[in-house]
């Protein structure tokens, strides 16, 4: 080997070295990250669980997303958040949906909080109330004398459904909401519109046993806190929306594996929050979440035809809408 | 000098035997994998026939038409007594019991309600949003295991259409389990040795049945381990490597299950499964050790000569060092080089048989494993067991080139070995000749009664050994239990042409086999049993459709025993029936062995309900099945003389809530022929017989009043037709003595009677 032809090898090695070295310092192109605010329906607690984990584990971070979570409450209505663009993603129940929809608001529901609806007739378990006949002749706790208030209307749809004449129970208006306290107190029998989740745990920390009857059980059944969009975000952000239910997913996932640490993280969010309280309803809500026959979030089509026939049945919507537009699981299933 | 040639001769032996652990660890690997893989496989076919079971079961819950008819009353009339539902209610509650299968048998109504439920508090509820209601009026359909809110636990509902008497859809009839069955099925672990298990992940990664290792909370346990997230993502069946909840490393294969959308994971710890690799790991470095220190000495003794024998001494060395074993030096010498040279030459024989004798153990283990995985590869895959025994058979003689091999079952009632299948002629002849052994006769019977491999080396040199004529040739001999645990299912014997053909390696070999060969036969005969049973139920089904169809009794009980006693393959089976007023049982319909001259026949025997020793008199007693399973040791058991083979017999009370109807016996010249299954299963039989029993007879009841108010009536107006009270009487005593079919009828009138109130009517 001669002098000259080391020399080229130097000069190859040299050159290459430069190369490579010039492609590490190279700046990889910096993808924007995406900001969305999510509108809830309630206060925060540990209802939002999956959000909560998202943040805290970094899901929504590798997604390349940052979110804002806008608690709400009984004056805001997270339709009109969404609508007036206060907030890109918002939670509400499937029936707001369907009538929003026909007053020309177009939403869609791109996943679900709770597969099972939560709702309840709440009784005590000693007077032994198991079955909506049972409630005739009892006084019913409900949110107005006349039933006329929107809550009410799972009560009425399922008269309606058990063939049940309204006039063959009495009426009183709830007014304490905490666990059965109104029962004890002597007002009513039974209460509607109980969360089981919230209120069975309210009923153990007071030492009650409490008799459910699920609205699901006797054919009302509404998604209630799903999470839309409007129907143009679809359009230009599937990509996101892809990303943030994924995330939001597999918050929920973890939520449902690990309750006590998840309920840390809700307390985060709102110091007020009692620990204990928030890891209890954790708990009992899990059962709500993963159903355990269909993915976490995903949605089922009889859902929504019943919420929409009972939208019918009460003259709440005129029409039916199609409900191909108001829903998709393009992006639970994943 | 001294280190080179150390070096040189260390590298290709530490190269054989690496490559010879790899290769065996390796093999092992694979083994436990097609292990599990056989093991899953079972698993799913379990699960698979208990849905198929559980079908059927729902197909029984309405064959009979008259419940049929009941129900389709109650779903299209929805204002209907509550009487009507209570007696369907107890109809499902009696037939729930009964199988035993369903926690809930439930009908739903077209519009999605529950009209009748054997939970009556599910009565009432809405199901329209219910897949098993909207499918189920389609078809068949199974949920995936679900949380049920109301009953606060994972269940299974498994829905098809109700359809009425004339053929329409009128509902939905629904049975619900809870998970305990595909929990047993998981907790059974046969083939799974010490640290492996299976267990059940659902979609959402919750785990279903019981952990070995760890406790289950429904709905609260998760797993995410590698096998676990493959298996849902994939919706797939595969395998491989990683760690489990434990966090231990674990071998896993995992199934899915589409029909219940569920994963069934079968994982064994590696540690376990390495074992023996680690073993001819700790042994092959042994025998480097060896060479390395011989080869060493060697080399000492080489770099210490002189002169010219020590060149060629040297040269030698170098030869050896270069890999050239077969290496020898011709110094002829009587001096300390000559010795030296002698045993340099020795030394290299000794070196060259030791790298030798590796090498030949590396390329014997490898193809043993190639054999043995190859054989369980095709093993899992088969389900019946003489093409499971030719197989195996065929495979090992012709992978080892052995002279012969065979397959004897072990049938632990009668305690024999029966020849199964061998290879061959000699194979044939013994096979044909039905060739039977008993526990611890010969190699064979040894080789059963002690669960151990018997290896004769050399048949000459042991006295206890017996010649087979058609084998003359057999120098050496192995019988290897087939078992699981302490159960022998078998033994496969495989014989040489070549004394020391057979040894201790061979039995290593051959015992991957065997462990295979067991679980495959544990495979077969589960699949078998839960096939028979589902074949059975399937007899219950038709027997009692046939017999719904006949409305004479007795024909229609002939009917019964005749197809129980072809459809179950049983030796006899007999109906007797209960005669209320003497409380004996009544002999009315047998069912005779194809071609017997009685067929057709069923005597006049009468048994007393009270009777002692009869164990159809006891069925009717207890109300309870009676299984004897050697009627010889059953004292007083009465032997009938046109029955001379009875074995055993199973009699089970044909009952309508607690009403006694009767008896159904059946009997097989079997020993053991009877399990609680079978009792369970006839027991279905005879109460779908018993409620065919008692509709006729109301119907034949029903009718005879019928008649004997016509002719009351008749009689009533012939005397009302009549003008004066001497013809009335006349009248009533000839109709009333022609109606009862008296010669003479005498009326007695009390005077008194007749002033008074005869005159009022």
């Amino acid at each position: 080997m001669n002098k000259t032809s080391l020399n080229k090898i130097g000069l190859l090695i040299g050159l290459m070295a430069i190369l490579i070295s010039a492609c590490g310092t190279q700046p990889t192109p910096v993808v924007p990250t995406d900001k969305v605010t999510i509108q809830l329906s309630w206060f925060h607690g540990v209802e939002y669980a999956g959000f909560y984990t998202a943040v805290e584990k970094g899901y929504y971070k590798e997604e390349n997303i940052e979110i804002v979570l806008n608690p709400g409450g009984p004056e805001i209505n997270p339709i009109d958040e969404v609508q007036n663009d206060k907030a890109q993603f918002g939670i509400t129940s499937g029936d707001s949906l369907i009538i929003a929809k026909t007053n020309q608001q177009n939403f869609v529901s791109v996943a679900t909080i709770f597969r099972k609806n939560p709702l309840t007739i709440t009784s005590l378990k000693k007077d032994n109330i198991q079955r909506p006949e049972d409630l005739v002749g009892k006084t019913v706790g409900v949110y107005s004398l006349d039933l006329s208030n929107f809550f009410d209307l799972p009560f009425l749809a399922l008269l309606n459904r058990t063939g049940l004449d309204r006039n063959s129970m009495n009426y009183a208006l709830i007014e304490d909401f905490q666990g059965a306290n109104e029962i004890k107190a002597g007002n009513m029998d039974a209460m509607s519109g109980m969360f089981a989740t919230d209120q069975q745990v309210m009923a153990q920390d007071a030492g009650d046993e409490l008799n459910f009857i699920y609205y699901n059980d006797y054919g009302y059944d509404v998604y209630i806190n799903t999470i839309f969009v409007k129907e143009e975000f679809i359009q230009s952000n599937a990509d996101l929306i892809s990303r943030l239910i994924k995330a939001t997913i597999k918050g929920y996932q973890y939520a449902i594996e690990n309750p006590e640490e998840v309920a840390g993280f809700a307390v985060k969010y709102d110091p007020n929050l009692d620990l204990k309280y928030q890891q209890s309803v954790m708990k009992a809500q899990i059962p709500f979440i993963s159903t355990g026959d269909a993915p976490i979030g995903s949605m089922d089509a009889d859902v929504w035809e019943t919420t929409q026939q009972i939208l019918l049945d009460f003259d709440l919507i005129a029409a039916p809408i199609d409900l191909n537009t108001i829903y998709t699981n393009q992006f639970t299933s994943q | 000098m001294l280190i080179t040639t150390i070096l040189l001769v260390f590298i290709p032996v530490l190269i054989t035997g690496a490559a010879a652990s790899y290769i065996s660890s390796q093999g092992l690997r694979q083994d436990v994998f097609d292990q599990l893989e056989s093991v899953a496989t079972l698993k799913e076919a379990q699960i698979k026939t208990w849905l198929e079971s559980l079908q059927t079961n729902l197909d029984l819950i309405f064959a009979n038409p008259d419940s049929l008819e009941r129900v389709s009353e109650l779903v299209l009339n929805q204002s209907s007594a509550e009487q009507a539902k209570s007696t369907v209610r107890s109809e499902l509650t009696n037939n729930s019991q009964r199988s035993g299968y369903f926690t809930e048998i439930f009908v739903i109504d077209k519009d999605g309600q529950v009209v009748v439920s054997t939970a009556s508090g599910q009565e009432g509820k809405i199901m329209t949003s219910q897949p098993f209601f909207h499918e189920g009026l389609k078809g068949r359909y199974i949920t995936p295991p679900n949380y049920e809110l109301s009953l606060s636990n994972y269940t299974i509902v498994i829905s098809q259409p109700l359809i009425s008497n004339t053929g329409k859809t009128i509902g939905v009839v629904a049975g619900r389990v809870n998970l305990n069955t595909l929990n047993d099925i998981m907790q059974q672990r046969a083939g799974l040795g010490d640290t492996g298990e299976t267990y059940m992940i659902s979609s959402n990664f919750a785990v279903l049945t019981n952990l070995r290792f760890g406790e289950t909370v429904l709905g609260q346990t998760y797993i995410h381990t590698d096998g676990a997230t493959q298996a849902i993502k994939n919706k797939a069946n595969g395998f491989g490597n990683y760690r489990d909840y434990r966090d231990i490393a674990v071998a896993g294969v995992y199934h899915w299950v589409p029909e219940l959308q569920i994963a069934v994971l079968a994982e064994h710890s590696e540690s376990e499964a390495l074992q023996s690799a680690n073993r001819v790991l700790q042994v092959t470095l042994g025998l480097v050790a060896i060479t390395v220190i011989i080869a060493g000495f060697a080399a000492f003794l080489i770099t210490q000569g002189i002169t010219a024998p020590i060149i060629k001494l040297a040269n030698a060395a170098e030869n050896i060092a270069r890999g050239n074993l077969n290496q020898q030096v011709d110094i002829v010498q009587q001096d300390e080089i000559g010795v030296l040279a002698n045993s340099f030459n020795s030394m290299t024989t000794r070196l060259s048989e030791l790298i030798g004798t590796l090498e030949q153990r590396v390329t014997d283990r490898t193809k043993a494993l190639a054999t043995s995985s190859e054989v369980s590869r095709r093993l899992s895959t088969i389900l019946d067991q003489k093409q499971l025994v030719t197989e195996v058979v065929e495979q090992v003689k012709n992978s080892f080139n052995y002279y012969h091999a065979h397959i004897y079952m072990y049938d632990e009632d009668r305690g024999e070995l029966t020849m199964a299948g061998g290879t061959g002629e000699a194979g044939a002849q013994m096979l044909a000749q039905g060739h039977k052994l008993a526990k611890g006769q010969g190699l064979v019977g040894r080789a059963a009664e002690s669960n151990e491999p018997i290896l004769v080396n050399d048949t000459s040199q042991d006295p206890s050994w017996l010649p087979n004529p058609l084998l003359p040739d057999t120098k050496s001999e192995v019988a290897m239990p087939i078992s699981i645990g302490d159960r022998v299912l078998g033994v496969l014997d495989v014989q040489h042409n070549i004394v020391d053909g057979l040894k201790r390696e061979d039995v290593d070999s051959l015992q991957s086999i065997v462990n295979q060969v067991a679980v495959a036969l544990q495979n077969i005969s589960s699949v078998e049993t839960m096939a028979k049973r589902a074949k059975e139920l399937a007899s219950v089904a038709e027997i009692s459709t046939i017999s719904s169809r006949e409305a004479d009794v007795s024909k229609m009980l002939e009917n019964v025993v005749h197809l129980t006693q072809r459809r179950f393959g049983l030796y006899h089976a007999h109906i007797f029936l209960h005669d209320e007023k003497t409380n004996n049982l009544q002999i009315i319909a047998c069912g005779w062995k194809e071609g017997d001259e009685h067929e057709g026949t069923h005597g006049t025997t009468s048994i007393p309900v009270a009777q002692e020793q009869s164990l159809v008199a006891r069925a009717a007693r207890t109300k309870q099945a009676v299984i004897v399973n050697n009627v010889h040791d059953e004292s007083g058991w009465l032997p009938n003389p046109l029955l001379p083979d009875t074995a055993s017999e199973l009699a089970v009370p044909l009952l309508v809530g607690d009403q006694l109807i009767g008896v159904l016996d059946v009997q097989s010249d079997r020993l053991n022929a009877f399990t609680e299954e079978d009792a369970s299963i006839q027991t279905t039989l005879a109460s779908q017989i018993a409620v065919t029993v008692q509709n006729a007879r109301n119907l034949v009841q029903s009718k005879r009043l019928a008649e004997r108010e016509a002719l009351v009536n008749i009689i009533t107006q012939k005397i009302q037709s009549a003008t004066t009270v001497e013809d009335a009487l006349q009248v009533a005593v000839r109709e009333l003595g022609h109606a009862v079919g008296m010669k003479s009828t005498m009326v007695t009138l009390d005077p008194k009677v007749l002033a008074g109130e005869g005159q009022d009517n």
